[in-house]
């Protein structure tokens, strides 16, 4: 993968885990499950992938970490957004909103717009 | 981390599981979904790694922020407390700082050439005749030449010349070097170039490269100086260079080619060059001095110069050779600036101790919280740091000052050429000293502070701390006490050498007479008779003047630092009779005894009578003839020569006909040498040249100063293109060839008078405070009967006892370190008993006095109260 490919997924992948627990604390699995749920599925990534951004945004202070019981009374580790990370995300959404949009108007012009 | 990964497997397999898979596919696919576990868990645990780092330090710097915050507060509610420790250590801190700018810019900064140390100064020495071994002749420098030891050889010498011919003649250092000097110390044209073999030799073009000094200074740094003519006593240079602003050689401004031509005359016997060499990569100094030994021995036994009189050459690094007379000074600079450091920071130990049991409660209470003892330790010592940075930014900026103010009233002190002033290496340094300060003067009271016992220090509260905190601090002030008494010994040690050592009779009569060097310019005078003609005409204007009673003209003025010495035969004496020390010589006019006021022993000194066509006539100084003729009772009569001419066309006989006294040429601690005087109209036609450098003094009947103006007026009426050097009263000479042990004596003595202020304050504190706990016993034992008399004898007893201990060890201390002083002691054991006892009885008596107010306090104590009050 390429760096900027890579840099490209990583950042939309943290977008979706803070989105993710944008709700209230979530676990690893949890934000697995939602993201799955969310894209419809369509969206296969590797789900160990998950915990290295995880780790990362508690790194950059975006969101905390605290050790708990799960609904099925396991230990799980449950993450939470940080008022940081909340504004990050309010920042960045919108940004990569367009940024899609304008790849997707842009992939979806049907002549060329060059001139002759 | 694995728990984490165990956990979601768990989820997703048991999420499979009721989706319908076998356990063992849901395993499996679980953990295809997943991805590589050992990369995951790997990524994850490097991730937090850094995480925890970052945490960490983020924990420190807030730590150390809180800490500083809490020391500020803290210090803001003890101002007067505050006040005593910075004051204390601005002045330990500040001296310190002073002092090290000096000694490093002396014995520590690099000397401004590239791999310094490779470079030696080489000298010959004769030691038959204990001639000094710091110039060598121009044949030997040819020699040299050839050493493999060596990668280059460089041959200069450093003197005074007029620069002039714009009618504003200014005597200026100048120094005529090889042209292998500049590539040796690795020299560069900052513009233009520098000279060139062409130049070097006799004949050669008359060149000049300039110092970037006197560029900026004389010439305003004027760009188009290249190609400019400049004016060296009277014969016109053309310049064709300027150094860069970094290349400095002793006090040189400019630099000439120095034409060494080795075939010329008597070039192997006269020794005036200074000669540097830099080591060959790869051989070391005790290679070179092996090499240097073979060629002087071969030498020794080849050439006649040598005959009788033995030859070695040295080799000396070259910071050595050019700052090493400086060294000792600085080294006991150095040494008492450390004591006084070290005092001023056990001072404010003292002061945060009592502080520190002042906060007894406090610190009970933070420990009871939690705070950890290592926290607690490193909160208080942030706190001395605090402190020693306050101290440092009051006295650094004011040591700075004074070492700027103490060096433009004392040049001497330092060597010529070697840099003083505060930069990079120096702060770095003054840093450390800060550091060194804060954790001496708060070690010993966070520790202390760290084995608070909780429970007691709560209960204590203010007037606690126990038997433990007192004799810490009786502890320290017998440290103090025992430096102070160590920094006055040496005070008292060097404060008595200088005593004697300015009490040394020169030989001469100091007061009431000025000097002036005179350099005529060698292209207009360029006879003898011109020469001599000029200071004839000279002397008798000055003597002219109203309040001048005699005048004369020396070639060597003493104590200036002039000295020459030319060996001499003495009649009816074989060749290889012993050998006898190469003599000092002084070409002077008639009247030069009666004017320097220098006694005549027997015979008589020089008159008018004595014609330049006269047969020569010589004066001695008793030393001489007590070393040339050590049985004779009268030398009057005997006859001497000069050495060193062909055996064919020696130099004429010159019969003494005087004796004088002795003068101290060198300096007032070294003894006279064996000296001659000759009459310049005698020595010109002997010689073939006439001297024409010369010092005029005047003897005057008033204050000598009164007659500046005249005496630059009589010699610019005379010639306006001469310069007038060193005008200034010969008394001026005597105390400036002591500057350097003046200087010590001033700082040594200011830094051992703050010592003994600040162990007072210190004795006095620590007294208040253990009679302050000793109130119940006074009570007790005024209550059963005690005179005020008798408890006045327990607290000064307390305070002597203090002291006592700490005047013991000082003393032990100073005369175990005495012998390290010896080479700055002039006349005056390191031992001496008078300075030791003249110290203790100093110190005893500071301490009594420290004592008197808290023992008069103490028998002030009411019984009655202070036992009811318990």
């Amino acid at each position: 993968m390429s760096d900027a490919h890579a840099d490209l997924l990583r950042s939309s992948l943290d977008l979706l885990i803070l989105k993710a627990i944008s709700w209230g604390p979530r676990h690893g699995y949890g934000v697995a499950e939602w993201i799955e749920q969310a894209t419809d599925d369509a969206l296969s990534i590797e789900e160990g992938t998950l915990y290295p951004a995880l780790h990362r945004l508690e790194r950059k202070g975006w969101v905390k970490t605290e050790w708990g019981i799960s609904d099925n009374n396991r230990r799980a580790k449950f993450y939470r957004l940080t008022p940081t990370g909340r504004a990050q995300f309010r920042a960045q959404a919108p940004a990569w909103h367009r940024y899609s949009e304008a790849i997707a108007l842009a992939l979806r012009a049907t002549a060329s717009v060059t001139n002759a | 981390m694995d728990d984490e990964i165990a956990f979601h497997l768990a989820m997703r397999e048991e999420q499979l599981r009721r989706r319908g898979l076998a356990p063992d596919d849901a395993h499996a696919v679980a953990q295809r979904r997943f991805g590589n576990l050992d990369d995951v868990r790997r990524e994850c645990v490097e991730i937090d790694r850094g995480h925890v780092r970052q945490q960490r330090t983020i924990t420190i710097l807030e730590d150390l922020m809180q800490d500083i915050v809490f020391a500020l507060r803290g210090l803001r509610r003890a101002k007067g407390f505050a006040a005593a420790a910075i004051l204390t250590l601005a002045i330990g801190i500040g001296s310190a700082a002073a002092i090290f700018s000096v000694v490093y810019g002396v014995l520590l900064r690099p000397l401004p050439y590239p791999d310094a140390d490779r470079l030696v100064k080489l000298g010959a020495s004769m030691p038959a005749i204990s001639a000094s071994a710091g110039n060598v002749s121009r044949a030997e420098y040819v020699d040299l030449l050839g050493m493999h030891s060596f990668s280059s050889v460089a041959a200069y010498d450093e003197t005074d010349r007029t620069l002039g011919g714009d009618g504003r003649p200014e005597r200026v250092y100048v120094a005529f070097a090889s042209t292998s000097l500049f590539p040796t110390l690795g020299f560069h044209a900052a513009l233009g170039r520098l000279f060139d073999d062409a130049e070097d030799r006799p004949g050669g073009a008359q060149v000049i490269v300039l110092g970037n000094g006197l560029w900026t200074r004389r010439f305003g740094a004027d760009p188009q100086i290249l190609g400019r003519t400049v004016d060296i006593d009277g014969i016109s240079r053309t310049v064709i260079g300027v150094l860069a602003p970094a290349d400095r050689l002793g006090r040189a401004e400019a630099f000439l080619p120095i034409r060494i031509d080795p075939a010329a005359h008597n070039q192997r016997g006269n020794h005036s060059l200074d000669v540097v060499a830099r080591l060959r990569d790869g051989t070391s100094i005790g290679q070179a001095r092996a090499e240097l030994a073979t060629y002087a021995s071969h030498a020794a036994a080849e050439y006649p110069e040598y005959r009788g009189t033995g030859f070695e050459i040295e080799a000396r690094p070259l910071r050595d050779a050019m700052y090493g007379d400086a060294r000792p000074t600085m080294m006991a600079l150095l040494g008492t600036v450390v004591l006084l450091l070290l005092l001023a920071a056990v001072n404010v130990a003292n002061l945060l101790l009592v502080r520190a049991e002042a906060r007894q409660r406090e610190i009970g209470v933070r420990v009871a919280l939690g705070a950890s003892r290592g926290r607690l330790v490193r909160q208080l010592l942030t706190e001395s740091l605090v402190l020693a940075l306050a101290g440092a930014l009051i006295g650094v900026p004011l040591a700075a000052l004074g070492v700027r103010a103490l060096l433009a009233l004392n040049p001497s002190v330092v060597p010529p050429g070697a840099e003083v002033s505060l930069d990079a290496g120096v702060v770095v340094w003054v840093a450390v000293i800060v550091a060194v300060a804060a954790f001496v003067a708060g070690l010993m009271p966070a520790l202390h502070a760290g084995r608070t016992d909780v429970r007691s220090a709560i209960a204590a509260g203010s007037a606690g701390g126990g038997r433990h905190g007192g004799r810490t601090r009786a502890m320290l002030v017998a440290t103090e006490v025992a430096l102070a008494a160590m920094m006055l010994v040496g005070a008292g040690l060097v404060g008595r050498s200088f005593w004697r050592l300015q009490a040394v009779n020169p030989g001469f009569h100091p007061d009431g007479a000025l000097v002036m060097e005179i350099a005529p310019p060698r292209v207009r005078y360029d006879s003898s008779y011109k020469v001599l003609g000029f200071y004839e005409r000279a002397m008798d204007e000055l003597r002219a003047l109203p309040g001048v009673r005699s005048v004369a003209a020396t070639s060597n003025l003493p104590l200036s630092g002039e000295m020459a010495d030319w060996m001499l035969e003495a009649e009816g004496r074989a060749a290889s009779s012993p050998t006898l020390p190469s003599p000092d010589y002084t070409i002077a006019t008639t009247d030069i005894f009666p004017t320097l006021g220098i006694r005549l022993v027997a015979g008589r000194g020089f008159a008018a009578t004595d014609r330049g066509t006269d047969p020569p006539v010589i004066v001695v100084s008793r030393e001489f003839a007590r070393v040339f003729w050590p049985d004779d009772r009268s030398v009057i009569g005997r006859r001497l020569r000069f050495a060193g001419a062909p055996p064919e066309h020696p130099f004429p006989w010159m019969t003494v006909v005087g004796v004088v006294d002795d003068v101290h040429r060198a300096s007032l601690s070294t003894p006279p040498r064996p000296t001659y005087y000759v009459l310049d109209r005698q020595f010109a036609p002997m010689i073939g040249q006439a001297t024409a450098n010369m010092t005029i003094v005047m003897r005057t009947t008033g204050d000598p100063e009164q007659l500046t103006r005249a005496a630059r007026a009589v010699i610019a009426g005379l010639d306006p293109d001469i310069a007038v050097a060193n005008l200034r009263t010969l008394s001026a000479v005597v105390s400036e060839s002591i500057a350097r042990p003046r200087f010590a004596v001033a700082v040594l003595g200011a830094f051992g008078l703050s010592a003994l202020l600040l162990a007072v304050v210190g004795v006095y504190g620590v007294l208040s405070y253990a009679m302050t706990r000793r109130r119940r016993e006074i009570a007790m034992r005024m209550a059963l009967g005690a005179q005020a008399g008798t408890v006045r004898r327990l607290a000064i007893g307390a305070g002597l006892r203090l002291a006592g201990a700490g005047i013991v060890v000082g003393l032990i201390l100073a005369l175990a370190g005495g012998r390290a002083l010896r080479v700055l002691l002039f006349e005056v054991s390191p031992f001496d008993p008078v300075t030791i006892s003249v110290t203790a009885l100093v110190l005893i008596g500071a301490a009594l006095m420290a004592s008197w107010l808290p023992a008069r306090r103490a028998t002030l104590v009411s019984p009655a109260e202070v036992l009811r009050g318990e």
